[in-house]
């Protein structure tokens, strides 16, 4: 079987992890893509490489999956999403989960920095035009990555390091300053 | 409030001198005066007790302290649709406000309720926006001949205003404005630059448009020993500084200080006892919250406080021979004429300008572009009377940039600054229409056997007809002033979410086409006050808090007379 087929199969909801063949092992490539009805604990490390990618650690400040935004994206998803966005969340981590492999051969989490990002860049690019295709359309379904990029957002610039270090916190500001100067490079206020 | 006497037992006295149902803002501010004038009172609230400071366990915490974030998880927000509208409904704040499932009511057309059952009721939550009525208002239901003339006008209660702002510490800038008259103000909040550039423009370019610093019951400087504010915007969760007027932090401490103070909480008011041999209301008859247990309050003077549709609610639920209808309804207007202020028209933009300046500091408030709708020569043919813009200026992390990028672009963009908006969400007055009611249902009662309201209440023409000008008008004003992609909105809230119902036993000149007479006495019951947003005759555009505790203190002041010269027996 092609890779290709196979992952045909995967999204049709056809196969599984049972079904997967010993031919990828031979190749010396020993991960199996999930194919998942849910998200669970085991999901975490992946969320966070995916909100990693999204949010990066940079020069001054740590990235997403410092901040626990994995864990984040794993409680919202199973508190506080409604069900029918439950179920294209779970589809669109099973796909990128699946396609990054296609692509790469590798488990997404393995791989090397700018790849992940080069793939992410591609899925964005996929949520942009599916947006500009339901342009007017009421109330269309939302896309998982826009699920998945608005989590990582939220998730990291409202945790300890996100608000404390990638952005200005003033817990009790004790006063107001109506004017005060804005420079290119300063950081904005933690809401 | 330690010291205060709850559910005191065994041969405490049932009889008070005064009984005050309810203890959010207006029932404090009742319990307040009645206190100081000496009055040994009686308040009764139907949720649990919540003491300044200790009571709020969230005021301190961070955004990431709490499990969600402060969100709401799906299934509260599936179980309780109404409350997950309301905007101050999160996870830090979850405890002052009803679950829709705690509290059921019947809505023949969707009305949102917003409640919450607690020692400083919805005082704690509030918007704190004060802003004064002026005759504009009070005139105007006379003037075009709809509903019935307010018995009072700006003078009557004008003294009133001045005498609880000194109280409650409203922070606002004298402006001049006729719309909005001053009052006694503690320092106002500033403008940030944008919002200046934005009041002197609309002077520039419009005679009659006025943009100023919402009043607002947040101190500035420390008042009657509490605050000043800390700017951190965290109000609802309850100031552990005191520096917002609520029951809690003001009013009732200042009742408990006299000694005259008691409170029930868990107690639920049935009904209010009227003696058809005395001619007259004697007490209040109370179901326990927790026991079920039935008990009766007696007293020479009741105020009913129990925020606008639950003091309604008891009142029809009040049946005696003499009021087989509900007390007080010999016009048939109780349960009529109930009002919200319509915000759904919101319009926004962005500055393309003062790219060098931010400001520090949360500021717990907004700016306010007083009514200039029908008003002086401007005459609108498609609408009666007017509405404000609660408005205001802010930069946002982020810019559009981040719709489109992942990665190190995308967390530059997030942790810088983006362009400056400008919101402007109207306040519409509403007119008070006869056919917007609530009844008590026949058949469905509440755990306490006390009859389920039926609402039944839309906004009509009228109500559309200003929005559509609020969305217009404030897109033209923002376009004028050379802002870049100006939106308006209309998000078509039901009614009862902006949480300024008001009406239903409307105050008048008659007892044939009133309820409460010009002091808030019930027609046929003068020992019987209603001072909460029941009361109301109209809804003017202004947020009605500070009305209804001006008309609180006033209605208090002229009870304790009337007991004095004997009136009130």
């Amino acid at each position: 079987m092609k890779r290709k087929e196979f992952g045909q199969r995967l999204l049709l909801g056809g196969g599984t992890i049972a079904l997967l063949p010993s031919m990828f092992l031979v190749q010396g490539c020993t991960y199996e893509p999930k194919l998942r009805t849910t998200l669970d604990e085991s999901d975490i490390s992946f969320l966070d490489e995916l909100a990693e990618t999204i949010l990066p650690e940079s020069k001054d400040t740590p990235g997403a999956k410092a901040a626990g935004v994995g864990a984040y994206i794993l409680l919202m998803y199973q508190d506080c999403m409604e069900t029918e966005s439950q179920v294209i969340f779970v589809k669109g981590i099973n796909e990128l989960d699946l396609r990054a492999f296609q692509l790469y051969e590798d488990a997404f989490e393995d791989l090397e920095p700018d790849k992940k990002l080069a793939f992410l860049e591609s899925i964005q690019a996929e949520a942009i035009a599916y947006q500009e295709e339901n342009e007017g359309v009421s109330d269309p379904d939302p896309h998982y990555f826009d699920l998945l990029k608005g989590l990582a957002i939220s998730g990291y610039f409202s945790s300890e390091i996100g608000m404390t270090q990638a952005r200005n916190y003033l817990p009790v500001p004790g006063e107001f300053k109506p004017c005060i100067p804005y420079q290119a490079g300063d950081k904005p206020w933690s809401l | 409030m330690s010291d205060i006497n709850i559910n005191g037992k065994g041969t405490q006295s049932t009889t008070y001198d005064a009984i005050v149902v309810g203890s959010g803002i207006s029932g404090g501010i009742a319990a307040k005066e009645l206190c100081e004038k000496g009055l040994k009172t009686l308040v009764l609230e139907r949720g649990r007790m919540v003491e300044h400071v200790k009571d709020y366990p969230t005021a301190f915490k961070n955004s990431w302290d709490f499990k969600h974030r402060g969100a709401i998880p799906q299934k509260v927000q599936d179980e309780n649709p109404v409350i997950s509208r309301c905007y101050a409904f999160n996870e830090a704040t979850e405890h002052f406000f009803v679950k829709d499932q705690e509290h059921p009511y019947i809505q023949e057309k969707p009305f949102d309720w917003i409640r919450g059952y607690q020692v400083g009721g919805k005082s704690l939550m509030w918007a704190r926006w004060t802003q004064r009525w002026s005759d504009l208002d009070f005139e105007a239901n006379a003037k075009e001949g709809i509903a019935v003339d307010w018995p009072i006008r700006y003078k009557d209660i004008a003294p009133w205003y001045s005498y609880v702002e000194k109280f409650a510490g409203i922070s606002g800038n004298k402006d001049g404005l006729d719309v909005i008259p001053d009052g006694e103000f503690l320092p106002p909040m500033e403008m940030n630059c944008l919002e200046k550039h934005v009041k002197e423009q609309l002077t520039r370019h419009y005679k009659d448009r006025h943009l100023v610093i919402s009043r607002t019951a947040n101190v500035t400087q420390v008042h009657n020993g509490r605050g000043p504010c800390q700017y951190r915007s965290l109000c609802s969760r309850g100031c552990p500084y005191g520096a917002y007027f609520s029951s809690n932090s003001a009013s009732l401490p200042a009742a408990e200080k006299t000694g005259k103070l008691t409170i029930h909480p868990f107690s639920v008011v049935h009904s209010i006892i009227f003696d058809d041999e005395k001619n007259k209301a004697t007490g209040v008859r109370v179901i326990d919250a927790n026991t079920k247990e039935v008990r009766d309050y007696f007293a020479k003077v009741i105020f009913v406080n129990a925020s606008t549709l639950n003091s309604t609610l008891i009142l029809m639920n009040s049946k005696s021979r003499r009021f087989p209808n509900g007390l007080g309804n010999d016009s048939g207007e109780l349960g009529h004429n109930l009002m919200d202020h319509n915000y759904d028209g919101v319009v926004s933009g962005e500055f393309d300008g003062f790219k060098d300046k931010y400001y520090q500091g949360r500021r717990p408030t907004g700016v306010y572009l007083a009514r200039f709708r029908n008003v002086g020569r401007d005459q609108q043919t498609s609408f009666k009377r007017g509405y404000a813009y609660a408005s205001g200026a802010g930069r946002q992390a982020g810019s559009k940039l981040s719709e489109t990028a992942i990665g190190k672009s995308l967390k530059d963009d997030l942790t810088s600054l983006g362009p400056w908006e400008f919101t402007m969400r109207g306040m519409g007055e509403c007119l008070p229409y006869h056919d917007n009611q609530v009844s008590l249902s026949p058949t469905e009662t509440d755990e306490w056997g006390i009859p389920q309201l039926v609402i039944d209440a839309e906004y009509k023409e009228n109500e559309q007809a200003m929005v559509k000008d609020i969305i217009e008008s404030g897109v033209e004003m923002l376009e004028r002033l050379n802002f870049k992609n100006v939106k308006g909105i209309n998000d078509q809230r039901n009614f009862g979410l902006n949480i300024h119902e008001m009406g239903t036993a409307r105050m008048g000149r008659s007892p044939k086409t009133s309820v409460l007479n010009p002091h808030n006495q019930v027609w046929g019951a003068e020992n019987v006050f209603v001072t909460d947003g029941a009361c109301m005759t109209s809804s003017a555009c202004q947020n009605p808090s500070l009305t209804y505790m001006a008309i609180t203190a006033r209605a208090v002041d002229f009870a304790v007379g009337e007991l004095k010269k004997m009136n009130l027996k």
